[in-house]
Parts: structure tokens; C-alpha cells; sequence
């Protein structure tokens, strides 16, 4: 399964955004357009289904309704994600979710809307919720006994994945103690230690078969706990004197951790998965790849993709169709989403043999950013 | 009532240019719009029937 379309109501940065998701999507625009924000609805619905957390953690975690709703926001002040999801063989879900809160601040379910094709299988506030408005602070999305008719929906957005691994935190795991699948690479030497041993060495073969085209000097790559029990990851660089150049995840490049990172989420489920910048501390020349493997993953294992950019060398791909890239173009009433196929200009720019990323990043480019150039003057 | 300025969507050689059109667009009472920027004449040679196909649906 995988989303399909994505509809937004007073969300962070946007007033409405209303587009269709294909398996790959490509997230442009400028320094705050919202990127992140747009890719947080669907962290947003994970946060909401997971066993762990429900509607009030996924909100406080964000610092309540009016930290999550748009500063545009008027006349309508509910918050409402709606998204479609779907496979082409099993129907189409559809979930909409409209937020509020009390006076207490509490947050509050406004409506809750679940449809399977032209069936709709919840709608609430029902004559329950009106009964008794408490039940209007939990969502049916996180309870076991009332998702039943739509587990496998709840499920689903339970297992989006998002990652924005920072280097540093896997080399000091102890600044993020306590996180379980920390977004932010906090436990990710823990995550590998904690796949089965089978799993795990198999995807390190296959990422060190992969790393060693970027990182030519690593021959080797394991990993190990040392006496108290702490995950290591170990790199065997070439080197004259044999078995000299192991090295710890501490003595590792930025660049080859997060391409490591990279590599191991991608061969780790098949949910949606959520990248920011993936490009960050990587040679261009493998940049200009990961489009390709993102490709690869949705048609070997039909994983979906999201993931935000500036680069020029990963919109450079020739494979990349109009359609995958959503455009964001912030403006004093929230920022607008389009695709960029929908843009007659960048359609007639791409027919004129232009990649991608000159067609569009120009677009993304704040007016008058020459002026940065005489900062310092 | 202020008149909106036309915004103009520059395609330019290189980076070096982009000042000087600015300068030029101001004294002529223009708004410079998106800049692309290609590196060098031939790559802008070769870019220009797009450019062109695109300018049909400028507004």
C-alpha cells in the first residue's frame, strides 16, 4: 500500500494543499517553504496510530494545536489531514482527521472520517461521542477496539518510516538515551544490533558491497559490542600493515555514515519512507544515484518514497517524471503545493530537454538572493 | 493606485550576469523574476526553445 493523495487543512505552513502522491515524491522548494512541515503530516498520522503513542502524545510532542495550526488559519480553525491510500488491489482507504482543541487545551477529535472505497466505515462525532465528549480526545485510529474494521489502515500509517540521521548522534548515542527508532540515527547502531544476526549480516554484505563503489578504501564493515555491551560499528580501511585500519563509527566520514544509514533503511521494511536532504555530506556523484535506487525499491519491493531536496544532482536524474516533484512556493498566505507537471512553464522547459532540477529549482530560489554574496561588505 | 511592477523571467549565461541584468530591469522599471543561470552560451544555445515555449505561458 501507499499513499496516494495527500489533502491539507490550516497544517503548519499551508492554508490547503490538495495533490495526488505517486510511488516517488520529490519535496522543492526554498529555506522554510515547509518541507518538512508536509512530510510531518505523515509522521503526524504515524505518531496517531502508533500503539504507543495516540492523539494527545503525537500533539504534545508538537507542542499542541496552535503550534501545529497554520498562522494563515482564518475563518475555518480546524486542522484537517486527509489522505488516500491505496494499492489498486485491495480498494482505496480514505482517512480524514479534523483537529481542534478545548479550553483547557486539550486536543480534540472535530472529525474523524474513514471510507474504503465508496463505503464509509467510520464517521464520527457519532451519537456516542455527543454523549460523552471525552471519547472526542482520542481518535479510533489508536484504539485496538475500534480500529478493527480498519486495522490494516491503522497499521499502515503505524509503520511510516522517517529518517534524517545526524552523524553525530550515532557517534554519541548518549545525547539521545532512551529514543527507540530515533529518526535521527540516536539508536541506530542499536537498531542494527537488535535485527536478527542472519538479517543484519546479509544487509551489511550488501551495503558493503555498495559502499565500497563510494568509499573505495572500506573493505570491510561488522558490528560488535564491546565489554559493557554497547553496539560498535567497525570499518576495515585498506591499509599495508593487515588488520591496522579498523576503525569505530566515531572514526567514520559524516558522508559514510549517513550513506550507511541510507543504504540500511532502505533495505529495512517496505513501508513509506520519509527522507530529509538525503544528499547531505555526499559526493555528488552518488547523489545522482539515489533516485535510482529509490526507483528500484518501488518496483522490486513497491516501497514509497517522500523525500526533501535542494539538490541540483538529485533533480538532475533523467528518470524523474513532472508528476513525482511537488513544488512549494511560500507567499504571504501560507505556502502553496503544486505538482510540477500541473505548471505549463516547467512542462514546456522539460520539453525543451531540460532535467528536472533546471526546470524547477530556479523556480525555488528566493528573489534577490544575490544579495547573500555581499554579506560581509 | 501603485501600479504592479512586470516580472521578468531571466535566462542568463552565467552567474556574472545576473547583477547586471538586475541593474538593467531596475532602471527600466521591471521586477527581476525566477534567474536561470546556465553555464555558458552553448548550454544557454541549446536551452533557448524551451525557454521560448515556456515564455508563451508567462503571465
Amino acid at each position: 500500500m501507499r499513499f496516494t493523495h495527500l489533502k491539507l487543512e490550516n497544517w503548519r505552513n499551508f492554508l490547503a494543499v490538495d495533490v495526488p502522491l505517486q510511488q516517488r515524491v520529490f519535496l522543492v522548494g526554498a529555506n522554510a517553504s515547509g518541507k518538512s512541515n508536509l512530510l510531518d503530516a505523515f509522521r503526524f498520522l504515524r505518531d496517531v496510530a502508533d500503539p504507543q503513542g495516540g492523539l494527545h502524545r503525537a500533539v504534545q510532542s508538537r507542542q499542541g494545536v496552535s503550534q501545529i495550526r497554520s498562522l494563515h488559519a482564518r475563518r475555518y480553525p480546524t486542522v484537517a489531514i486527509e489522505v488516500e491510500v491505496g494499492d489498486g488491489d485491495s480498494g482505496r482507504w480514505t482517512y480524514r482527521l479534523e483537529l481542534t482543541q478545548n479550553n483547557q487545551r486539550v486536543p480534540i477529535v472535530a472529525r474523524e472520517v474513514v471510507r474504503r472505497g465508496d463505503d464509509t466505515v467510520l464517521e464520527r462525532p457519532d451519537k456516542d461521542d455527543k454523549a460523552d465528549i471525552s471519547r472526542q480526545t482520542q481518535t479510533h485510529l489508536e484504539q485496538v477496539n475500534a480500529n478493527k474494521k480498519f486495522r490494516e489502515l491503522a497499521e499502515f500509517f503505524a509503520q511510516v518510516r522517517y529518517l534524517h540521521l545526524v552523524p553525530q548522534l550515532v557517534r554519541e548515542p548518549d545525547r539521545s538515551k532512551g529514543l527507540s527508532r530515533d529518526p535521527f540515527g540516536g539508536d541506530f547502531l542499536e537498531q542494527l544490533a537488535r535485527t536478527p544476526k542472519k538479517t543484519r549480516d546479509s544487509r551489511l554484505r550488501r551495503i558493503q558491497e555498495a559502499l565500497r563503489v563510494a568509499v573505495p578504501q572500506l573493505k570491510e564493515l561488522k558490528l560488535e559490542r564491546d565489554a559493557v555491551g554497547v553496539p560498535h560499528l567497525r570499518g576495515l580501511y585498506e591499509h599495508w600493515r593487515p588488520n591496522a585500519g579498523w576503525q569505530n563509527e566515531d572514526q567514520l566520514s559524516d558522508g559514510t555514515l549517513r550513506l550507511l544509514g541510507l543504504l540500511w533503511v532502505f533495505l529495512d521494511g517496505t513501508a513509506p519512507l520519509l527522507l530529509e536532504e538525503p544528499e547531505l555530506s555526499l559526493h555528488a556523484a552518488v547523489v545522482r544515484h539515489i533516485p535510482q535506487i529509490i526507483h528500484r525499491l518501488g518496483r522490486r519491493v513497491g516501497r514509497q518514497t517522500l523525500l526533501s531536496t535542494h539538490s541540483a544532482d538529485l533533480l538532475g536524474d533523467e528518470g524523474i517524471a513532472p508528476e513525482e516533484v511537488l513544488v512549494l512556493q511560500p507567499s504571504h498566505e501560507g505556502t502553496s503545493v503544486t505538482v510540477a507537471a500541473a505548471d505549463e512553464q516547467v512542462r514546456a522547459l522539460l520539453e525543451g530537454n531540460m532535467s528536472v532540477a533546471e526546470a524547477v529549482l530556479p523556480r525555488t530560489a528566493p528573489r534577490g538572493v544575490t544579495q547573500l554574496g555581499l554579506f560581509g561588505e | 493606485m501603485k501600479a504592479t511592477p512586470l516580472v521578468v523571467t531571466v535566462a542568463l549565461e552565467g552567474p556574472c550576469d545576473v547583477p547586471i541584468v538586475e541593474r538593467l530591469l531596475k532602471d527600466t522599471g521591471l521586477e527581476m523574476g525566477e534567474v536561470y543561470v546556465q553555464g555558458g552560451k552553448h548550454r544557454l544555445d541549446r536551452q533557448l526553445t524551451g525557454y521560448n515555449s515556456a515564455a508563451r505561458f508567462a503571465h
